[in-house]
């Protein structure tokens, strides 16, 4: 989408045309999505968050100012509203969810390298507390004191809770790629690699030891 | 080395997740869920701008009343108060009056200290024993209260019989009553007027709370006496001066069983709503408060205290918000939401009672322990915003005695036990409140009811 289209689609929103809004939407759903499933167990809690951001998003958007990149807020509204979204289910944060482990486990992996679906599935697969904190250190580059700011917990629980996130994912991935390595499709080579990356952007993190050239 | 397991780690799912190549698709289900909660209503916020005032408008109309309700009024009997109606000649020993009946000797009369009363060896009394058991007021006329005359002269007399009989005279008699009846008072005046062969009396008391007194005045021609006489009866420790053997004047006073008003115990549940701000109160949020109160009422004074749970709400500009924390980007505006325990000591007097009626205003000081305090930082641009959404603190501030308490009560007894209050109240704050050290005021209308513990049932 042009510059030019979007601050109409923008003046369009201001004036609450309908049309508008819906071709905003559109324009930036996968966007925004990508976002809120990050911070969300499932693609309906997800949708359900999104539009939450969307409603604040065309509720203020004459405050906008269009000098400024219109994604970059649009995303920090995102990442707002799932934080909000967090905090407001705090009573299941630390939960595991089992059922997304033994789905995992049980061969979505055995037959495939690791995509964006799995990755995204095993941040998905993280207690809400371990997943919202990993999501603000690893992707949003947020420091542990302002994760404590954000979320309400003390600079030390939200490295805890980072540490703890690292060691289920590591732990995740691992599982995948023996999971992986038994289903091998390359009849007896020692590696196969187990995510989409070169295998250059990997080196030094852990793996299986099959997995390493 | 684990460290930069860590940083690839992070790395790998960023790019994976933040691939937008893998963006999730469309589906139009979640614009039809869109849709529904852009058509919405929106909240009405009227009830914020109007509770103040309404609750200003409470109190206008609670003064009113009360103002209405003290406005002078025809004294009645009243089980609350004693009444005592009696027929005085004004002009006895006074500034003067209608029908004035004055002899040579009525400048002289004056009336006898008790001593010389019990003395007079013409009284009728004199010889007997009286049971007098309160000070008599210094003679002089200035005992003698306001009466007014009889319309057609004649004579009318109450209560003003030594004998129990009407005061008899040879000519003529001026009586005047004289009523005087104040929340607890009584005025007893009895006067006899005397032809000019005989002598005027004139009595007044003034009586205080519990308490009369009477003067009797009682000056004897040669051929004639009169009677003023006073007696003291005891009646669980009322005590009422009337002649002897006179009408029996009622006095009844709720609380009082010996002389001394009993302390009445209440428990009220309250629950009101309010509205909190900063100063001015322009953009206050609304918030919500119940809890129990206790309270003792001697008299026109009850003292009260108790604990409220109360949820405080409220807006401030960044400008007032109090932190030690560096904030990248500063938000342009804070919302606050407190929940604390109020626990306050007031004092309230009794302006007006009425039957079941009654009406007071009061003060005192609150003191809040704050639970727990949410803040959300708003942003005026969120692109430009580096910094936290919000913040909490739980259970970390207190402010002991520093909320004064400005209230008008106004309360309907049911029956002896219950009652229904209405309580249009302010809280000011005396010093800076929760971490956010702002002056958090309240405006509000609390409701309840109330629940004497001992009421006192009236003596017959």
């Amino acid at each position: 989408m042009g510059e030019e289209e979007l601050h109409q689609l923008i003046g369009g929103c201001i004036k609450q045309e309908r049309t508008s809004q819906k071709m905003l939407y559109k324009a930036f759903y996968g966007f925004s999505m990508g976002i809120c499933l990050r911070y969300a167990n499932n693609r309906d809690e997800a949708a359900e968050v999104m539009n939450q951001g969307f409603y604040k998003v065309f509720t203020r958007i004459e405050t906008f100012d269009r000098t400024r990149p219109f994604k970059a807020w649009l995303g920090r509204i995102m990442m707002n509203v799932s934080i909000d979204y967090y905090r407001a289910n705090l009573k299941m944060a630390y939960t595991d969810d089992l059922d997304k482990a033994e789905h995992l486990s049980d061969g979505d992996l055995t037959d495939r390298k690791l995509n964006y679906d799995d990755l995204l599935r095993m941040v998905q697969k993280l207690p809400p507390a371990y997943r919202t904190v990993f999501n603000l250190f690893a992707v949003e580059g947020y420091t542990h004191e302002e994760i404590g700011e954000l979320l309400h917990i003390s600079p030390g629980t939200s490295k805890s809770n980072l540490h703890k996130a690292r060691q289920k994912l590591k732990q995740w991935i691992s599982d995948a790629d023996s999971s992986a390595a038994k289903g091998n499709f390359n009849n007896g080579m020692d590696y196969s690699p187990i995510v989409a990356i070169k295998k250059a952007n990997v080196h030094g993190v852990y793996f299986d030891k099959n997995s390493r050239e | 080395m684990r460290k930069e397991n860590n940083e690839e780690l992070d790395k790998l799912f960023k790019m994976g997740t933040e691939d937008p190549i893998n963006e999730p698709v469309f589906r139009e289900a979640d614009w039809d869920a869109m849709e529904q909660l852009l058509d919405q209503p929106k909240k009405r916020g009227g009830i914020v701008y109007w509770l103040p005032r309404l609750g200003g408008v409470a109190a206008l109309m609670l003064l009113f009343l009360g103002w209405l309700l003290l406005k002078p009024q025809v004294v009645k009997h009243n089980d609350n108060q004693q009444v005592a109606t009696v027929h005085s000649n004004p002009d006895t020993g006074t500034s003067g009056g209608t029908n004035r009946h004055e002899t040579a000797d009525s400048s002289k009369h004056k009336i006898l200290n008790p001593a010389g009363y019990a003395q007079t060896a013409e009284h009728p009394g004199a010889g007997k024993k009286t049971n007098r058991s309160f000070p008599y007021q210094p003679g002089g006329p200035a005992a003698t209260l306001p009466a007014k005359a009889p319309a057609n002269g004649s004579n009318v007399i109450a209560n003003a019989n030594a004998d129990g009989r009407k005061p008899t005279m040879g000519d003529k008699k001026e009586l005047g009553t004289a009523d005087a009846n104040k929340t607890n008072s009584n005025t007893l005046a009895a006067n006899t007027t005397i032809t000019p062969d005989k002598k005027e009396l004139g009595t007044a008391d003034a009586n205080k709370t519990n308490s009369n007194t009477l003067a009797a005045n009682t000056t004897v021609t040669p051929d004639k006496k009169e009677l003023g006489t006073a007696d003291a009866n005891k009646a669980n420790g009322n005590t009422n001066s009337l002649a002897a053997n006179a009408p029996k004047v009622k006095v009844k006073t709720v609380g009082q069983a010996n002389g001394t008003n009993h302390a009445i115990f209440a428990l009220s549940a309250i629950a009101s709503s309010d509205v909190n701000g900063t100063s001015p109160l322009s953009s206050g949020r609304m918030g919500g408060n119940f809890g129990a109160i206790f309270s003792i009422s001697s008299g026109k004074w009850t003292f009260s205290t108790g604990g409220m749970y109360s949820i405080k709400p409220y807006d401030e500009s960044f400008a007032n918000y109090h932190t030690a924390y560096v904030f990248q980007t500063n938000p342009t505006t804070v919302g606050a939401n407190c929940r604390m325990i109020d626990i306050p000591l007031n004092v309230n007097y009794q302006v007006y009672k009425q039957g079941v009626n009654k009406f007071t205003v009061g003060t005192g000081f609150s003191s809040y322990i704050i639970l727990r305090e949410d803040y959300t930082f708003n942003y005026a641009n969120a692109y430009y915003a580096q910094g936290p959404a919000g913040y909490s603190v739980v259970n970390r501030n207190r402010n002991i005695m520093s909320i004064l308490n400005l209230d008008a009560t106004y309360e309907r007894r049911i029956n002896s036990k219950f009652g229904v209050v209405l309580q249009p109240y302010m809280k000011l704050p005396l010093s800076n409140v929760g971490a956010s050290q702002v002056k958090l005021q309240s405006t509000g209308v609390a409701v309840g009811l109330s629940w004497n513990l001992n009421s006192v049932k009236k003596p017959d």
